[in-house]
């Protein structure tokens, strides 16, 4: 029962750091996106592309707070 | 008393300021918001770079066709179909794995699947979208962005420019009409090579005219 109990919180706890590496790999994109339009300025593209490069960030951070409460 | 010499005025030829307007070879402008995910833009409007002089006119905007994406296009089609087929299959086969998650992991990590799905078509998009060669009046530019981390920017002018040829093999290549550009340069500059561009052999006729048209 205890070895079930500790497995089951290494397995969050694997999935949370797995969860928080992802949220730095989209920090990461958010830094490129805007590190690269100022290389390059392509004005029809260029916002639209910026929102989705945010909410993929804001949807991985919020993923990873609701791992934290839910599991 | 009479002048011996007379020395005749010359006029001063006024020097022209004014740049040639450069003519391209049988190329449509297809100029346009739409037409800026294209991987073939002649004359784009709202585009810009970071060493852009303010007389310098982008001529051409290049990236590798669309075609090369096929890959992670197919790739990540598979990715959002692949939980429909896997989680029935899993509940039949693998029913000790599914009775031990609890409704929260398996709602956590669906979620997390169409996260790196979106990711994974993010991450390529902002590759194949950033990776652009831009092809001005005095210069060509080469913009490369390698996994997100690396990015190397190199240009050099089209007077220094010895030698431009295309290259293209293969029946995917010549049904899509796409190939790689090699620039060599004089002296210390660096070669480019456009990897998989839309139709090299106009690419290659616009930078030729281009430098011809060099005053």
């Amino acid at each position: 029962m205890e070895f079930i109990s500790i497995s089951q919180t290494l397995v969050k706890l694997l999935f949370l750091l797995l969860l928080g590496v992802y949220v730095v790999f989209a920090a990461i994109m958010v830094r490129q996106e805007q590190l690269m339009s100022r290389v390059v300025v392509i004005e029809a593209v260029a916002p639209i592309l910026r929102v989705l490069i945010w909410l993929h960030l804001i949807f991985s951070v919020a993923l990873f707070f609701l791992a934290l409460i839910l599991l | 008393m009479p002048d011996i010499y007379v020395a005749p005025h010359h006029k001063e030829k006024k020097k022209t300021t004014q740049t040639k307007e450069v003519v391209l070879p049988n190329v449509k402008s297809r100029a346009g918001p739409h037409y800026m995910l294209s991987s073939f833009v002649v004359r784009p409007t709202g585009v810009r770079f970071e060493t852009q002089e303010n007389t310098e006119e982008v001529v051409l905007l290049l990236r590798r066709h669309f075609i090369t994406n096929t890959p992670w296009v197919i790739g990540t089609l598979l990715l959002i179909v692949f939980p429909f087929f896997a989680v029935p299959m899993m509940s039949i086969f693998m029913q000790q794995v599914i009775s031990f998650l609890s409704p929260a992991w398996i709602g956590i990590l669906t979620l997390f699947w169409y996260l790196v799905t979106f990711g994974f078509l993010l991450f390529n998009f902002v590759d194949w979208y950033f990776n652009v060669y831009i092809i001005t009046d005095k210069r060509v530019v080469d913009v490369d962005l390698i996994a997100l981390i690396y990015k190397e920017i190199s240009s050099a002018e089209l007077d220094k420019i010895e030698d431009v040829t295309y290259r293209q093999g293969g029946a995917w290549l010549t049904i899509f009409n796409y190939g790689d550009v090699l620039i060599q340069t004089a002296g210390t500059h660096p070669n480019f090579e456009f990897s998989a561009v839309a139709n090299p052999n106009k690419v290659v006729s616009v930078i030729t005219q281009l430098i011809e048209q060099i005053p």
